[in-house]
Parts: structure tokens; sequence; C-alpha cells
């Protein structure tokens, strides 16, 4: 029997082909499309973006969770 | 001697209408367990008046098991079927015992699907069956004494069966909707997880959270873009003004800072000064959504609060009928002498005056219709009590708002002033009101804003003291509030002018969301999620507005009850049989929601001492509740905190400013929420 796989912020099942559930997949691709206006406007890094998402209020909760998630991701891995 | 028997809607209708069609205005007041009913003379005739006291039957399940799905129903006494309508049984026997010696009825109900729908149930039911082909119809739009007793004598000599069918087939799909989808859920959850948990959803409601969810969606996966905007600091006429950049949002930074550069230490020259007018005309008069609109923005009223003061005025006979959808005067309305009598108040006395002065009486209209009752308005009777505060506040804004709809428009002059700064330019704007008009009547609920600015001629130059660059952010979608749900509502055609405020409630009382920014509940998105998996329809506008315009049809008789109760059978068979199959699925999908909502209600948060988990825990001596530290089994920590015993503990997610332990909110019926800390025995700022 397959092991139905997690989604690793709040352990609700995966959607199909994503790291993430149906709404942390959603909020993914909002933190992916929105990239590109922020690194035109401030010339900043992925990393420094991700940063900012993470402190900025208007942010909301599920995009700053997948934010966290995607920084600890790279602490992880430069580890 | 027999007599005719009135049927009014609520015990002071009754009382209203007794006194108004008793000639001598002094009928004979009766009692019995408590009700009042009244005997009046009119013509020699005599009239007994009594009241029911809103719906004194319900819809319910014919035939016994609690199962799905079911489709046969029955009307039986509403005491029989909920505890919290025992106190109908003394209407339903009283209103029976009179109807023996009675050779006539008349139904005097508010006119409009419930009111119609509850003098036929009276009827049919506590008066026997015979009485339908007896009764006839009084029509009123207040309850005033001229207009009862203009209604009492062009009585309709039929009672109005368009209504009545829409009323019971609205009943009983609503019923037979509600029912089954939410037996639907609960057995699902049952079969599967052993588990007895009350779940609920309706054709309206459902697709009502819907929409609450998947804003909550947008809010919750939003993220902000950065934008700027340039200010600058003008002296004139030794005043500082600020001036707005020509381009309200500059998207890239470096670009923006070079435009602060560039027009730092300048002068300004004007360029332009240019001035505009905009007629407003008066706004049309109330309806009932642009009254709980209206009420929700200056008052914070939730519409079914206005809704419910609105009715209290209206069974004072201070306005007319509520529940309406209209914006158009018909000309039986005498305007003009209900604004006589609105002269007797003293502070709409003036207003009155210049209105009657400018001679002829044209209101503003507004586009919607209702054939059944005119727009709300007041019917120029004076209070006979004084009324409660918000009694008081939404009659002035009603009075109000029907003076201003005969105003002269009302003129609003902008002004702008061009500067160049360099090669860039600037705008300052004021806007001021030029002729009051209409907004003169309906002043203390006016929100515009009047900007003042300088007189100042082109060619002039400026002193440019500053320059301001200001990040900000894009927001989030706004919240719903209980006001724009219902407009959202009214938008997609979901519900009724009459029903609409009431889901609203039922969607707070089943705990599906919260908070006067509406928030959906950890409950509401698991009943939701579940939903629109495995049987969206249910969540549909679409359907919801078919099954609406259907019961519109009914109304005007282009329909029978039968044919639409069939379609709508019709509709939800297949989504039930899908329910059934996916049962196990569903049911899972409820389970494990269920289980995590539960096991987050009793988490607090982390423990400011040692980094656990503070829970709520349940002593198994004294029964009671209170706050525990996970890490106290592991022998390294010992706080532990007592809690109130009554009412619903909520995690608000939030920590003490004040000490960092976590904070709660404790929700006690008719009590505003508390939110407290879970040190508060010992926070220096809980003392």
């Amino acid at each position: 029997m397959k092991m139905l796989e997690k989604c690793p912020i709040c352990g609700e099942r995966k959607s199909e082909n994503s790291p993430y559930c149906e709404n942390h997949q959603l909020a993914y691709e909002n933190l992916k499309k929105q990239y590109q206006y922020w690194r035109e406007a401030l010339q900043i890094s992925w990393q420094e973006y991700l940063q900012r998402i993470i402190e900025n209020k208007n942010t909301g909760q599920w995009a700053r969770e997948v934010a966290k998630d995607l920084i600890e991701k790279q602490k992880t891995k430069n580890y | 001697m027999s007599y005719t028997l009135i049927i009014a809607e609520k015990p002071s209708a009754a009382e209203r209408i007794a006194k108004a069609l008793d000639e001598k205005g002094k009928p004979e007041v009766y009692e019995e367990n408590g009700i009042h009913y009244y005997k009046a003379i009119r013509d020699k005739k005599e009239l007994i008046i009594v009241s029911a006291i809103g719906h004194l039957f319900s819809v319910s399940q014919k035939g016994g098991g609690w199962t799905y799905p079911v489709f046969n129903v029955e009307w039986v006494a509403a005491y029989r079927v909920n505890k919290r309508a025992s106190n109908t049984k003394h209407f339903i026997n009283l209103i029976s015992k009179l109807a023996k010696d009675a050779d006539s009825f008349i139904s005097a109900t508010d006119f409009d699907i419930e009111g119609s729908q509850i003098a036929y149930n009276i009827l049919k039911y506590a008066c026997g069956p015979d009485s339908l082909s007896k009764a006839k119809r009084m029509k009123f739009s207040a309850l005033t004494k001229e207009e009862l007793i203009n209604a009492y004598y062009s009585l309709s000599q039929t009672l109005d069966w368009g209504l009545i069918e829409a009323g019971r087939a609205r009943h009983e799909v609503d019923w037979i909707y509600g029912i089954n989808l939410s037996r639907a859920m609960i057995t699902s959850l049952k079969n599967t997880a052993g588990k007895y948990h009350v779940l609920s959803t309706g054709r309206v409601q459902g697709p009502t959270l819907s929409f609450i969810a998947k804003r909550e969606r947008e809010i919750k996966s939003f993220v902000p873009k950065p934008y700027w905007t340039i200010t600058a600091q003008a002296e004139i006429n030794d005043v500082t003004y600020v001036l707005h950049y020509e381009k309200g949002k500059i998207l890239v930074k470096s670009e923006a800072e070079k435009i602060v550069e560039e027009c730092s230490g300048g002068t300004g020259l004007i360029t332009d000064v240019s001035s505009s007018e905009k007629v407003l005309n008066p706004p049309p008069p109330f309806d009932i959504s642009s009254l709980q609109s209206e009420a929700y923005s200056i008052f914070g009223y939730t519409p079914s609060r206005t809704m419910a003061i609105a009715e209290r005025l209206y069974l004072a006979a201070l306005i007319s009928y509520p529940r309406t959808g209209s914006q158009r005067f018909p000309p039986s309305i005498d305007l003009a002498s209900i604004l006589e009598n609105l002269k007797e108040h003293r502070q709409y006395a003036p207003i009155v005056e210049s209105i009657l002065a400018r001679g002829e009486l044209s209101p503003a209209e507004g586009k919607k219709e209702d054939p059944a009752h005119p727009p709300i308005h007041p019917t120029g009777t004076l209070p006979e009590e004084k009324l409660s505060p918000e009694e008081e506040k939404l009659f002035d804004l009603i009075v109000r708002r029907f003076l201003a709809i005969f105003g002269p428009p009302s003129i609003r002059e902008s002004m702008k002033v061009t500067v160049a700064v360099f090669s860039h330019t600037f705008y300052l704007r004021g806007v001021k009101t030029r002729v009051a008009g209409w907004q003169k009547a309906y002043e203390p609920y006016i929100r515009t804003e009047e900007i003042e600015i300088p007189s100042v001629r082109e060619g002039e130059q400026v002193r440019v003291v500053g320059v301001n660059l200001e990040e900000k952010y894009t927001l989030p979608p706004p919240r719903y509030n209980p006001n724009s749900l219902l407009k959202l509502m009214e938008a997609n055609q979901i519900g009724t002018k009459a029903t609409r405020a009431d889901i609203i409630e039922t969607l707070y009382e089943r705990r599906y969301i919260t908070g006067r920014q509406i928030e959906i509940t950890d409950l509401g998105f698991s009943v939701i999620n579940v939903l629109s998996a495995y049987c969206p329809k249910v969540l549909s506008v679409d359907l919801t507005r078919e099954l609406e315009e259907a019961m519109n049809q009914i109304e005007s008789q282009k329909r029978t009850r039968q044919e639409v109760i069939v379609d709508a059978i019709e509709k939800l068979t297949p989504i039930l049989e899908d329910f059934k199959r996916k049962e196990k699925e569903i049911g899972d999908a409820l389970h494990d929601a269920l289980s995590k909502i539960q096991q987050k209600q009793f988490l607090l948060g982390n423990c400011p001492l040692c980094g656990g988990q503070l829970k709520i825990i349940r002593s198994r001596k004294s029964k009671k509740r209170f706050v525990g530290c996970s890490n106290y089994w592991g022998g390294t920590c010992n706080f532990s905190a007592p809690l109130p015993q009554a009412g619903v503990i909520e995690p608000t997610g939030k920590t003490c400013p004040n000490c960092g332990f976590p904070t709660l909110l404790v929700r006690r019926p008719r009590r505003r929420p508390q939110e407290l800390c879970v040190n508060w025995q010992k926070c220096q700022g809980a003392k």
C-alpha cells in the first residue's frame, strides 16, 4: 500500500506533483509569481525576497509559512 | 353571535389593528394564557383580532427514522419539533378555539411570502381547512390607522396564493436540502469513524460559506508587492501644503529615489489652476438592502440587527413595512401629508418647511421596484413612547433619508493646482461643497471631506520645503463583513431580502465563521474542503440561483409548487447518491479535520518558561479545567494556572506583551468575548 505523502508545513495530504498541500501550493505559486515584481523593484535575490516576505505584516499566513519553509530548506542544503 | 376572525402576525400588530378598526378606538381586551386578543366593532360587525407570534407551524419529516434521503414532508405545530417554540402552543390553542365561532376570516399578517404563509398555515391547521375558502386578505404597508382602515375596506376576496405557494415551496425545498445534506455529512462521519458531531449545510448556506472560504484563501496566500509614493511640502502664503506626485504609485525604488533627488531643493512653479463641478442628485429612498448597508457603515449595526430594529419601528407604526425591495413611491402614498406630520417633530420642522416651500414634491427614486410595498419611509406618526437609543438612531436615519429625497441637487467643486518642480509635476487637490442641497437634510450622515486649498494663480512660485519618499505594500483583499457579504449574496441572487441576514447569523451560530471582519473557522474550512472535494455542486451558486428563480416563478404563478419541489429533488438526488458512494472518503476527511480541530482547541501555545506546549487540561478529580505544561510529566516544568469554568475557550495565537505567555479568548453567551493572558494571576498587565 502506498503511503500518502504529507505537506511538510501542516501535515495535510500533498497535492499531485507538488511539495505542498493545496493551500500551501497556492501560496507557493503566489510567491513565485510576485518575485519578479520585487526583483525589478528592489534588485534583490530570492533569499532576500523570502526574508522580506516573512517580515511583511501584509503577507498571508500560508505565504509566510511557505517562505519560512523555503528558507529552512535552503539552510539545510547549505549546511 | 358569530364574528370575523382577523389574524395578525405579531401581538403588537394585533393591538394596532384592533385599535384602528374599532369605531371608538377602544377595543375590548381579553386574555388567555398570557395572550391578548381583542374585540372590535365596525359597521355593527364584530371583529375578533388575534395574533400569531411569527411561524406557528414548521416543516417536518413525515414518518420516522433518522436516515437520508428524506423527501416526504409535512407541516406540524412548531412546538412539536422545536423546543424553543414551546410558547407557540398557547397561540395555536387560542386561535383554534376562537375559530370555532367565526363565520369568516381575514389574513392580516405582513404582506409578503412569510406573512402570507404564516396566515395560511394558521387557517389550514388551526382553524380548519374550510376556513381557507372563507378567508380574505388585508394588505397594508404601514400600521397606521388610516392605512389599516383603508386595507379593511379594500380586502382581496381570496388569499394571495402566489405568495403562499412560493413560501411553502421555499420552506419545503430548504428543509429537504438542509436535512439531507446535513444528515449525509453526519452519517458519513458516524459510519466511518463511529463519532457523532453536528454538522450542517444548506441550499444558501453552502454557497455563502464558499464565498468566505474563497476570500480567506486569497488572504492567507497573499504576497504583497512593494511600491513607492512621493509627496512634496510646499509653502504657500506661510502655510505648508502637501503636494502629490503625478504618478500615484512608482514600482521601482531606484526610479522613485531619482525623482526625489531631482526635486529636492527646488522651487515649484504653478502651471495650471483648474476647477470642476459635480452635481450630486439626492439618493433614492431606502429599500431594506440599502438601509442595512447604510446602518452598518454609519452605526456599525449588523444587517440582522437593523432588520430587528426596523421591525420594531414598523410595529410601532413609525415607519412603513421594512422588508421591501422598492425604491419608487406609488402614487397612492400621500407624501405631502407625511411631510406635514413630520413638521410636528421640532428637529425636522425647518427642513420640512423648506421642502414644502419649494412647491411640487418630486422625490428622487431608484431603479428597484417591489409591487407589494413602497420604499421604507416614516409614516408621520410621532413616537408614543420613548424609543431606545438604537431605535432613535435608525428612525432618525430613515426620516432624514426620506427628507433628503425631496431636496435639490448638491454641488461639489473640485480644485486642482498643477505645480512643476524642475521636469516633474505635482498636484495640490482640494474639494468643497458649494451647494449643500439635499445634504442639508441628511447632514449627520454625510461623509464627504472638505479640503480647503489656498487661492493661487498660474505663474506664481511656491517654495518646496521637502520631498518625501514612502515605501508601501499592496494589501490583501479585505475580509467580508456582514454588510458586504449580504451585498455579495444579493449580487449573486442567492437568498431573499428577508432571509439573507438570517443565513449569515446561522453561519455564526454553527461556528463556521467568527468576528465582525468575517474569518472562516477551521470547522468552516473543513466543511467547505470536504464538500468541494466530494460534492462541489452543493456549493454551486448556479444551482441555488436556479432554485431561487424557480421559486419566483411560483410567486408569479408561472410554475406550481409541486413542479419546483420535484425539480429540486431531481437535482438533489444525484448529489446524495454521490455522497453515499463516497461516504467512506468523506467520513475519513471529516474525521481527520475534526480531530485536528479538537487537538488545536486544547493547545494554547508555547510555554515561555520551558518551551513546552501549554494545554487545556480537565482535572479527573474536580472536573475543572486548567492550563498545564506538556513538560510537567517529564518533571521539567510545573507551570499551571486556573481557567474560567464558564464559556468556550479559544486560543488566539497571540502572546501577552507583558509576560510572553499565550493569550486566550473566553466566549460566553450574550457577553463580549474576553481576551485573557494564560498567566493572568501573576501577569502585571492583567492587574
